[in-house]
């Protein structure tokens, strides 16, 4: 087995012992230095009119790229972002398939990552914890051809560090739970259910319904309800077996 | 929530008739899923059913919708037989205690359903088996989306190599260490708040006490 992979294993042993997600990063991205890369984020994938910033559980990418990646929602036409919706298989960026290299926007978003240091990379899908699809990107300053050992062993880091990462963020105790009352409007609400439904469900004033709601979106920093059923599930206050059941129950 | 049965070679003809129904839908599960497809007659379906080897069913009510199958390392298996190259990072086991964790089938309509769901259950069950049966670590060849729910079911796995590309997956060879922390772990993940494992008719141990020295072991 070759020193660069045997570092993989060795991280593969450290990856649970980390105090901090940032310490963790830290180790990965030493390892990951050796096939390309110096940057990675990890997060969910944005569906429809979402955006991506509440979803990302990591982010080692250089902050001015990214903050401008944010800002002009650039997922939307990012030809990687959109390969991994159609394929849910590592590729280097460069593989991207032609069609989405030709969206609208996309040649553009290409060059300007190519400028802030993410001339190519490698991307790992993952389902997280709430079955989201997600993806683990490597990115590096340059192009990169990597053979199928190679990618085999970024993969192998890319889901150790996956898990890892979101196992932490369960752990941290969040300051803000959801009380049993606000769950269950939340998932009434997900389900299509507007305040008058839902007072009547629960035997409540619709007026006490609304100060639920608002009250959720406070706790979890949520702009409506999608935003809330999103962030909810990423932090565990609910989960998917809970959400289909309530949608279940609408049909 | 599923019953996982045990089925062994004394007990099969108890589930004779749930498992073939079973084994006809999963049929065409593996024919679709580019797999190596089973064959057509009874438990035996390629080199490795034989009577050491135990099946789990799960079931709800009286329809299998899941199964897996578990045979010793110390015995012929797929791990040894097919895919001993993948195992660069971990000398191959070959102890009676560790066992190769194969066909683990669900059907279709049980597959997407959270970590609370059908699989997640049965990942449970083979657990709270091996750990009943004195197991020390079970695995085998698995796609790296599997990877990822063992560990995020809380599971201490050790891959033994580096992943490569089967029939179009990405797939490696990993074992998870067995232990009461995993089972609790993986019961509070899927939501499982009760044993699953039943057993019915004759038993068989896992572990063959006379199969189970380490000069036997060392050179089957």
């Amino acid at each position: 087995m070759s020193t660069q992979e045997t570092a993989v294993f060795e991280f593969i042993e450290r990856a649970d012992t980390h105090a901090q997600i940032d310490d963790l990063l830290d180790d990965l991205l030493q390892v990951v230095a050796t096939y390309g890369f110096q940057h990675m984020i990890y997060t969910g994938l944005p569906v429809g009119d979402n955006k991506i910033e509440p979803l990302v559980k990591s982010n080692r990418l250089p902050q001015d790229w990214w903050q401008r990646y944010v800002e002009l929602d650039y997922s939307r036409s990012d030809p990687v972002c959109q390969q991994v919706f159609a394929t849910v298989k590592p590729f280097v960026w460069h593989e991207a398939d032609e069609h989405f290299a030709h969206l609208e926007g996309a040649a553009r978003i290409v060059g300007e990552a190519n400028e802030h240091g993410l001339a190519d990379g490698y991307i790992v899908p993952v389902f997280s914890q709430d079955e989201w699809l997600s993806a683990i990107s490597f990115g590096g300053s340059n192009r990169l051809e990597l053979n199928n050992r190679e990618r085999g062993a970024i993969n192998l880091m890319a889901i150790y560090a996956s898990s890892a990462i979101e196992r932490h963020q369960r752990r941290r105790p969040s300051p803000k739970r959801l009380s049993e009352r606000e769950r269950e409007v939340l998932l009434w609400t997900s389900a299509g259910k507007s305040c008058w439904d839902v007072s009547v469900i629960l035997g409540i004033s619709e007026q006490t319904v609304r100060y639920h709601t608002a009250q959720i979106r406070h706790k979890l920093n949520a702009n409506n309800t999608t935003h809330a059923v999103v962030r909810a599930l990423q932090q565990g206050e609910i989960n998917l077996g809970q959400l289909s059941e309530s949608l279940g129950d609408t049909h | 929530m599923i019953e996982a049965h045990v089925v062994n070679t004394h007990n099969k003809h108890l589930y004779a008739h749930a498992f073939e129904k079973f084994r006809r839908h999963r049929h065409d599960c593996c024919t679709l899923a580019n797999r190596p497809a089973a064959g057509d007659d009874g438990l035996d379906c390629d080199p490795f059913d034989t009577p050491q080897a135990i099946y789990l069913l799960g079931m709800l009510e009286d329809r299998v919708v899941t199964s897996a199958r578990l045979v010793p390392t110390s015995v012929a298996n797929p791990v040894s037989e097919e895919f001993r190259d993948m195992c660069g990072n971990l000398d191959l086991p070959r102890r009676p205690d560790w066992a190769v964790w194969t066909r683990t089938h669900v059907l279709p309509e049980y597959r997407d359903a959270g970590a609370a769901g059908i699989p997640g259950q049965m990942f449970c069950a083979v657990m709270e088996y091996c750990l009943d049966e004195g197991i020390s670590h079970t695995g085998g060849v698995l796609q790296q989306f599997v990877l990822k729910r063992w560990l995020d079911l809380g599971w201490k796995v050790i891959p033994a190599g580096i992943p490569r590309v089967l029939s179009g997956d990405w797939c490696l060879v990993a074992y998870v260490e067995v232990g009461e922390k995993a089972l609790r772990t993986g019961r509070a993940r899927a939501a499982v708040n009760r044993p699953l494992i039943v057993r019915k008719g004759a038993q068989l141990p896992f572990i063959n006490p006379f199969l189970s020295s380490p000069t036997l072991a060392a050179t089957s």
